[in-house]
């Protein structure tokens, strides 16, 4: 589900509403931003709930609101000079290390073959009638031994550079990974060598610091 | 209209991140999408219909 704007109450509000939703998607946080101090720091919170533990029952004047779906997804859209604004505080709440930075940048190359698209009228197309399909139900996806320490060995030189312990991110590559996988297949998925060369592909954005280039 | 180029790691990424949504085992990952303005980042985040 995209918003273009959401409060701390709205968040609570829409997981009531959409049980079946994996993942709200805020496409701009600058928005989020636009908003008093206050009302930002609810949103935060209630965002840290939700991917955390999962906005649960809530108790307010008008009686107790339960919700019963459990942890959701966040994907939020922020331009670099704004995110390093924030970075610090969301280390503070502990919201950077349970959200997976993706940090990129163009290449000139690219930034010219873009152009020379647009020049022969050709300009990109987001085709937004494009259906992705994702399973109804929740599917179990292993991961062999070979490799879990293939990515425990990724996420721990990727932590080391990010100055975390590593333990959230380590759960995250290795949920990127399942996730990758059903990217292939619905029946029996397991964690391949592609799903292992997937993480290695996006490795270098995760870094709130320093865009690496498309 | 022309296909969208030097994207598809992002659009790899963010495919497989609402996937992690349908896992049995483990909750959904969430993510920043972070890069300067004119870099796609909206787009791309926006550009499918997600069907059960």
């Amino acid at each position: 589900m995209v918003m273009t704007d959401i409060t701390g109450k709205g968040l609570q509000f829409l997981c009531q509403m959409n049980p079946r939703t994996t993942h709200f998607v805020l496409n701009d946080m600058g928005i989020v931003g636009g908003h008093s101090p206050k009302t930002q720091n609810f949103f935060y919170s209630m965002l840290m709930a939700m991917t955390e533990e999962g906005i649960r029952a809530i108790a307010s004047p008008d009686g107790v609101e339960t919700t019963t779906a459990g942890r959701r997804g966040f994907i939020g859209c922020i331009t670099t000079s704004q995110a390093i604004d924030k970075r610090h505080a969301w280390y503070k709440r502990g919201l950077a290390r349970r959200i997976v930075p993706f940090h990129f940048d163009y290449s000139e190359a690219l930034i010219l073959k873009i152009k020379a698209e647009i020049d022969k009228d050709k300009a990109a197309s987001f085709n937004n009638l494009e259906i992705f399909k994702i399973p109804e139900a929740n599917i179990f996806v292993e991961i062999t031994e070979k490799f879990a320490m293939e990515i425990r060995k990724i996420a721990d030189i990727r932590a080391l550079e990010l100055g975390q312990l590593g333990i959230s991110l380590l759960k995250n590559y290795r949920t990127l990974a399942k996730g990758h996988a059903l990217l292939r297949t619905w029946k029996n998925p397991t964690v391949d060598h592609s799903d292992v060369e997937f993480l290695k592909r996006i490795d270098p954005y995760v870094d709130w610091k320093k865009a690496a280039v498309l | 209209m022309g296909e969208v180029i030097g994207v598809n790691k992002l659009r790899e990424f963010v495919q497989a991140l609402v996937l992690t949504g349908r896992l049995k085992d483990a909750p959904p990952v969430s993510a920043m999408i972070s890069a300067e303005p004119e870099r796609g980042k909206t787009s791309i985040v926006v550009e499918k219909h997600v069907k059960r």
